[in-house]
């Protein structure tokens, strides 16, 4: 068995492979930067030296072979740049921006949202029937990175990552049952019926702990009590502690009903994390690192990954076997392509162009440029 | 008369999508868990839990005509509240039950209750919750001064909200997974702590 563990990592590649797939992915996030900043500007070429930073992890993914250690530095930047343009602009004397349209607040508003479109669409005013844009780029995510843009592109997980990080190990083992996986499911099905049912979303001004903000609290003060305490019982519990003292990003995991609704959609990405079950040597080292409890332990000898996995990396580095692999369609075709690489370029590329207007907007007010 | 009729019948009809869902939110967790592969079972407990919502109905109608206008408003919103607090408990009750029904305690809290009835009272009392619908059918009620209207236009509006129920009869079917049984239970669950709070607010608040 110590022959097979000392398998060399088979993902790591040549360098001149590596220089390659780093200018490919500058190169198209340079084209991005171009048609978004519109002229040649300061603006521009911030976007630029944003798309050569990208460029840069993904050369260090490749050539190393290691993803999950070079994605979280970069997962964890962009939320705190996020955060920086976002929530600490009054700290930076900076100006106020708002967020755009919060993919959190989304999943459980997915009833009065369709609601809104359908009114939208039989009024006959098609100027406001924004289905379209929004709906294309989440089934752009959803068919391309799938469950990947909880761990790769979300600002907010970016947060409980940086937690999850603060300590070298656990100080308590967090393990939920298969059964307790599910909470964020049934708490997206609740939450989509009573925001429909209210009409408001109840996510944003009762349970979300990422909005840094008390303004969407009620005026009247039992309910404001109420908010408040929920607020910072889960801001403290599981963004900050929890994550610190187990290493796992709780909030992600046990609360996020965004993470939810991707488990499902994410299906339809081609690239799915799977464990070959021929290779895999039961040590467990898979199930102990995940940091958002998607590693099933069946029994003792069966590790399986289920569809909360949101393709970290993590598990992919630790395993001693190379025993899980990035694969596509194999469950359709029976097929077992290695498209790791076609994923980490899209992942990347996604992280850069979704990260580049903040990032940018944040450099660019932190020189005091106009 | 017909004309009253046909009145709680669109006032149903449109307002049922709303209806649905606070009912959903307390008897479609109920039928993940206990709902059986068989449509005339399901029928059943749908039909109990609608029996439960055409007693809460009627029974309101009457007792507002027999109150009188003065009494209306103060009656109808500690009713309503004291309603939610009740289907509430209710649900948690079942909710936590079944969830540690391993434990002995729960097993025999279990065993002693006649869960065969439950629908009826999730029916009963969630048909007077104060939710957007009710409050509009409430508000034509005031203005018709006439019990045996007020009858009419609540079996009515009745009859068009129920048409929304259709579908319950097969949301049993997904249970055959066990994942759904557990989801059903964690909505219950949720969805009672916060009609319980929401009930309990509403009464302090009066
Ligand atoms: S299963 Fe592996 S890739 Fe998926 S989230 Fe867990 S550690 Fe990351
Ligand atoms: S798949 Fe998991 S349990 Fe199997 S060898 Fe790899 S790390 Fe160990």
């Amino acid at each position: 068995m110590s022959s097979v563990i000392k398998q060399t990592k088979v993902s790591a590649r040549s360098f001149s492979y590596s220089v390659s797939f780093c200018a490919l992915l500058f190169l198209f996030l340079a084209a991005f930067s171009l048609l978004s900043a519109r002229d040649l500007g300061p603006l521009f070429f911030v976007k630029l030296l944003w798309s050569l930073v990208i460029a840069a992890f993904g050369f260090a993914i490749i050539r190393s072979g290691v993803i999950s250690g070079y994605r979280s530095a970069l997962f964890i930047l962009i939320a705190f740049l996020f955060f920086l343009e976002f929530k600490f602009f009054r700290w930076l004397s900076i100006a106020n921006t708002i967020p755009p349209y919060c993919h959190i607040a989304q999943a459980p508003t997915l009833f009065n949202f369709l609601h809104s479109q359908f009114l939208a669409f039989t009024s006959g005013d098609w100027k406001i029937w924004g289905v379209l844009t929004l709906g294309f780029l989440w089934l752009l995510i959803m068919f391309t990175i799938g469950q990947g843009i909880c761990s790769w592109v979300c600002f907010y997980g970016g947060m409980d990552e940086f937690f999850s990080k603060v300590l070298n190990k656990p100080v308590i083992r967090l393990n939920i049952p298969k059964k307790g996986r599910d909470f964020p499911l049934a708490f997206l099905i609740f939450l989509l019926i009573i925001s429909f049912l209210q009409g408001s979303p109840i996510f944003c001004s009762w349970f979300c702990p990422l909005k840094l903000t008390c303004a969407f609290w009620d005026h009247e003060p039992t309910i404001r009590m109420a908010q408040a305490v929920l607020f910072y019982l889960i801001l403290f519990g599981f963004v900050i502690l929890l994550p610190v003292l187990s290493k796992k990003r709780t909030f992600c995991s046990m609360i996020c009903p965004f993470g939810a609704l991707v488990s499902i959609c994410g299906k339809v990405s081609p690239y799915q994390v799977k464990i070959d079950q021929e290779k895999c040597i039961h040590c467990g080292k898979c199930f102990d690192v995940c940091p958002v409890f998607a590693v099933e332990r069946k029994d003792p000898q069966e590790y399986r990954i289920s569809s909360y996995c949101n393709k970290c990396g993590a598990c992919i580095d630790v395993c001693p076997v190379d025993a899980i692999p990035l694969s596509a369609w194999d469950s359709l075709t029976g097929w077992r392509l290695q498209i790791r690489d076609i994923f980490l370029f899209l992942s990347l590329l996604m992280t850069g162009v979704l990260s580049s207007s903040f990032v940018a907007r944040v450099v660019l007010q932190l020189l005091g440029v106009k | 008369m017909i004309r009253i009729f046909l009145e709680g019948l669109v006032l149903g009809l449109s307002t049922g999508a709303y209806c649905l869902g606070m009912c959903f939110v307390f008897f479609m967790p109920y039928l993940c868990v206990e709902g059986k592969q068989n449509v005339f079972e399901n029928f059943k407990k749908i039909a109990l839990f609608l029996a439960g919502r055409l007693i809460a109905y009627v029974g309101f109608a009457l007792i507002m005509g027999f109150l009188g206008v003065s009494q209306h408003n103060i009656f109808n919103a500690r009713l309503t509240n004291l309603s939610l607090v009740v289907v509430s408990l209710l649900m948690l009750f079942y909710a936590l039950t079944r969830h540690f029904s391993d434990s002995g305690f729960c097993k025999s809290l279990l065993s002693r209750s006649n869960l065969a009835r439950l629908p009826f009272f999730l029916g009963l009392f969630s048909g007077l919750n104060p939710c957007l619908p009710f409050l509009v059918g409430l508000t034509r009620l005031w203005t018709l001064n006439s019990i045996l209207g007020g009858v009419v236009l609540f079996v009515a509006f009745f009859i068009g909200t129920s048409i929304y129920m259709i579908p319950l009869i097969f949301v049993s079917f997904l249970n055959r997974v066990e994942r759904v049984k557990q989801i059903g239970l964690f909505v219950a669950l949720l969805s009672s702590v916060w009609f319980l709070f929401v009930g309990i607010t509403g009464l302090i608040q009066q």
